[in-house]
C-alpha cells in the first residue's frame, strides 16, 4: 500500500543541514493502522507529508496504492491526493470562512451530498451543518476535519497529532472514527503523542532523527 | 471553486474594498477626464463653426496690404481649383467654398459684392453645410445694406443690371459681412465679368492638427503647397485655437498624470493582493493537501482580481460620468448638456480594469502556488 525506498530529505536551517529523512525505508500495507511516536523534530510530520504527496524527497522514492508518486506530474499528483488521501491536522486547518457542510464539500470530487449528509450524522454535526469553525468547539473542528477527509473515500488517512488540542474525551472520539475507518478496510498512519490510539494500532513506529528505531 | 472565491471575499471585505476602491479610483479619474474632455472638444468644434471660417486661401501674387485694407484679394484664380482638394484624403481642410469679392458703389454706397459657391468636401469626409446656400435669381443683403435700402424679404432688386430677388435679410453681426450683398457664385461672376474666376477659398481647419500639432498654420501650409501651389492661406487665429490649447494642456497634465496614477494603483492592488497571499499561506497549503492543483489555486487568485476590476470598472464608470457633470462644466469650460455619459469608455473599462488587476495579482498568485503547502503544514 505504501512502500518508502530509502528516502532522504533535508533541510536547511541557520547554515545547517538537517536530516527530517535519513535514508528511510518503509512499508505499509493496505488495512494497517499505523501509529508513528518520536520526539519532537525527530521527522514524524516530515514522513506524513512525503506519504501524503505533499513533500518531494530529496532521495528515494514513494509509492503510495502501487503509484510512485512523486513520478506524477503537479495536477495529476493533486488529483491523486484528492482521490486517494485524506488528511486530518492537529490545528483542524478548516477554512474559516465556510460552513461545516461547505467545509466537507470543498475536497469533494463529485456531487457526494448524500454521502456528506451521512457523514455527518454519523460524526454527530448534522445540527452544526450550517455553523463557521469559530462557532465550533476544539472536538467539533476535529470531527468536521476527519469528515472532510472521509467524503472522497480514501485509500489512506494521514493524521498529523489529530488528539494534540483536544481533551481527552474528544481525542478519544475522534481516534473512534479513524478506527471505524480502519475497520472498513481504510489505511491510516497517525503521529501522536498520545496512547488512545495503541489500542487501534497494528504497528508502532518510533522515529529518531529521521530514521526509524527498531 | 466560484463558493470559495465568493466567500472569501465576504470573509476578508476589507481588503477587496481597498481593491475595489483603486481601481474606481483609476477609472473614474480616467472617465472623468476623457468624458469632459470630449465634450470640450465638441464645444470648440461647435464653437469653431459659429464663428465662421478660419482658413482664407487667396491667390499667391496677392499684395497683403491691399487684402487687409480692403478684406480681399484684387487678384483672381480659375474657380476650378477648388475641386482639387475633392480628391485628397485626411486632409485638414474642410467646407471648402469658392467666393469671389468686389467692393462695388451700389445706389450711392459702397458696398462688398460677394459670389458664393456651393461648399464642396475633401474626399472621404462628410459634413452638414456651414454656409447658406443661395438660389440663383436670389441675394442675401447684409444688415446695413438692407437698413440704408429700406429692403426686405421678397423685394427685387436691380443689380448692374439683373433683377434678383431679396431671399433673405442678415441680422447684425457686427462685421463687413453688414456692407455685403451676397449672391450665387455664377451672377457675381457675370455681374464683374469674371467667368470662371474665384479670389479666394473659404475653408475651415477641421481641428485634426490642433488635437495634435503645435503649429497648424505650419501643416496647412504644406498641405495646401500639395494640392494648391499656386495659392497661399492665412489661419484666423480664434478664440476656438486658444481653447483648443487650453483642452490640449489639460490632455498634457494628464498624459503625465495617468501613468502616475496607473502606477500606484498597480502597485496597490498587486500589494493587496500579496497580503492576501500571506494571509492565506496556510489555507492555500490546506488547499493543496485536499487536492487542489497549482493552477486551480492560481484560479482562485486571479477570479478575486477579474472581480475587483469589473466591479470598479463599473463603480469607477459610474463615479467618473458624474463627476465629469458636475466638475466638467466648470474645469474645460463646456456647456453641462454637451457631456454625455460614453458607453463605449465603459466596455473598455470592462476590458482595461480586470486585465490590470489581472496583471498586478500575477505575481502574487504565482508566489501563492509556488509556495511549498508541506512548509507552511509541517510550521504548524
Amino acid at each position: 500500500m505504501i512502500d518508502l525506498q530509502n528516502v532522504g530529505k533535508i533541510y536547511h536551517a541557520n547554515g545547517k543541514k538537517v536530516a527530517a529523512l535519513d535514508d528511510l525505508s518503509l512499508r505499509i500495507e493496505k488495512g494497517e493502522f499505523v501509529v508513528i511516536r518520536g520526539p519532537s523534530g525527530s521527522g514524524k510530520t516530515t514522513l506524513l507529508l512525503t506519504i501524503g504527496a505533499m513533500l518531494k524527497p530529496d532521495s528515494g522514492e514513494v509509492a503510495v496504492a502501487g503509484e510512485n508518486i512523486y513520478s506524477l506530474k503537479g495536477g495529476e499528483r493533486a488529483k491523486f491526493r484528492a482521490a486517494n488521501i485524506g488528511f486530518v491536522f492537529q490545528m483542524f486547518h478548516l477554512l474559516p470562512y465556510l460552513t461545516v457542510w461547505e467545509n466537507i464539500m470543498v475536497p469533494a470530487l463529485e456531487n457526494q451530498k448524500s454521502e456528506a449528509h451521512e457523514i455527518l450524522e454519523d460524526l454527530g454535526l448534522a445540527e452544526r451543518a450550517h455553523h463557521k469553525p469559530f462557532a465550533l468547539s476544539a472536538g467539533e473542528r476535529q470531527r468536521t476535519a476527519v469528515a472532510r477527509a472521509l467524503i472522497n473515500h480514501p485509500k489512506v488517512i494521514l493524521a498529523d497529532e489529530p488528539t494534540g488540542n483536544l481533551d481527552p474525551e474528544n481525542a478519544s472520539d475522534v481516534i473512534e472514527h479513524l478506527a471505524g475507518f480502519h475497520a472498513q478496510g481504510g489505511t491510516v498512519v497517525v503521529v501522536t503523542h498520545s496512547e488512545q490510539a495503541d489500542v487501534y494500532a497494528t504497528r508502532i513506529i518510533r522515529m529518531r532523527k529521521g530514521k526509524i528505531n527498531v | 471553486m466560484v463558493l470559495l472565491v465568493i466567500k472569501e471575499i465576504l470573509h476578508r471585505k476589507i481588503n477587496f474594498l481597498l481593491g475595489v476602491l483603486a481601481i474606481i479610483m483609476a477609472v473614474a479619474l480616467f472617465i472623468a477626464f476623457f468624458t469632459s474632455s470630449e465634450a470640450s472638444k465638441r464645444e470648440t468644434i461647435r464653437l469653431t463653426r459659429d464663428m465662421g471660417f478660419n482658413l482664407r486661401i487667396i491667390p499667391k501674387s496677392t499684395d497683403m496690404n491691399d487684402f487687409w485694407v480692403t478684406g480681399f484679394s484684387k487678384t483672381t484664380m480659375p474657380e476650378k481649383y477648388v475641386l482639387r482638394f475633392k480628391k485628397f484624403k485626411n486632409f485638414s481642410y474642410a467646407h471648402l467654398t469658392a467666393t469671389l469679392h468686389k467692393q462695388v458703389t451700389w445706389r450711392d454706397k459702397k458696398i462688398i459684392l460677394t459670389g458664393i459657391s456651393p461648399e464642396i468636401e475633401p474626399s472621404g469626409k462628410k459634413k452638414s453645410p456651414m454656409i447658406f446656400s443661395i438660389q440663383p435669381g436670389t441675394v442675401y443683403l447684409g444688415y446695413e445694406v438692407a437698413k440704408a435700402s429700406h429692403l426686405k424679404k421678397g423685394d427685387v432688386i436691380d443689380l448692374f443690371g439683373k433683377k434678383l430677388s431679396v431671399a433673405k435679410t442678415l441680422s447684425e453681426n457686427g462685421s463687413d459681412d453688414d456692407i455685403r450683398v451676397f449672391a450665387p457664385l455664377a451672377e457675381v461672376q457675370d455681374i464683374l465679368h469674371e467667368k470662371g474666376r474665384i479670389n479666394e477659398i473659404k475653408a475651415l481647419e477641421c481641428l485634426c492638427l490642433m488635437n495634435g500639432q503645435n503649429d497648424p498654420l505650419k501643416i496647412v501650409r504644406q498641405q495646401l503647397t500639395q494640392v494648391l501651389p499656386e495659392a497661399k492661406v492665412i489661419l484666423n487665429q480664434t478664440i476656438a485655437v486658444a481653447r483648443e490649447r487650453q483642452r490640449k494642456m489639460f490632455e498634457n497634465y494628464f498624459a503625465l498624470l495617468l501613468p502616475f496614477v496607473v502606477l500606484v494603483c498597480a502597485a496597490w492592488v498587486g500589494t493587496l493582493a500579496m497580503m492576501n497571499v500571506r494571509e492565506r499561506k496556510q489555507e492555500i497549503g490546506i488547499l493543496r493537501a485536499l487536492g487542489y492543483s497549482a493552477g486551480k489555486i492560481t484560479v482562485l487568485f486571479l477570479s478575486k482580481a477579474l472581480l475587483i476590476g469589473i466591479l470598479g470598472a463599473v463603480l469607477g464608470f459610474i463615479i467618473g460620468t458624474a463627476l465629469s457633470l458636475k466638475f466638467g462644466p466648470e474645469v474645460f469650460k463646456v456647456t453641462a448638456k454637451l457631456i454625455k455619459p460614453n458607453y463605449g469608455l465603459l466596455i473598455w473599462s470592462l476590458i482595461a480594469a480586470p486585465l490590470f488587476t489581472a496583471l498586478a495579482s500575477f505575481i502574487p498568485a504565482m508566489i501563492a502556488v509556488s509556495t511549498d503547502p508541506a512548509l507552511t503544514l509541517r510550521e504548524d
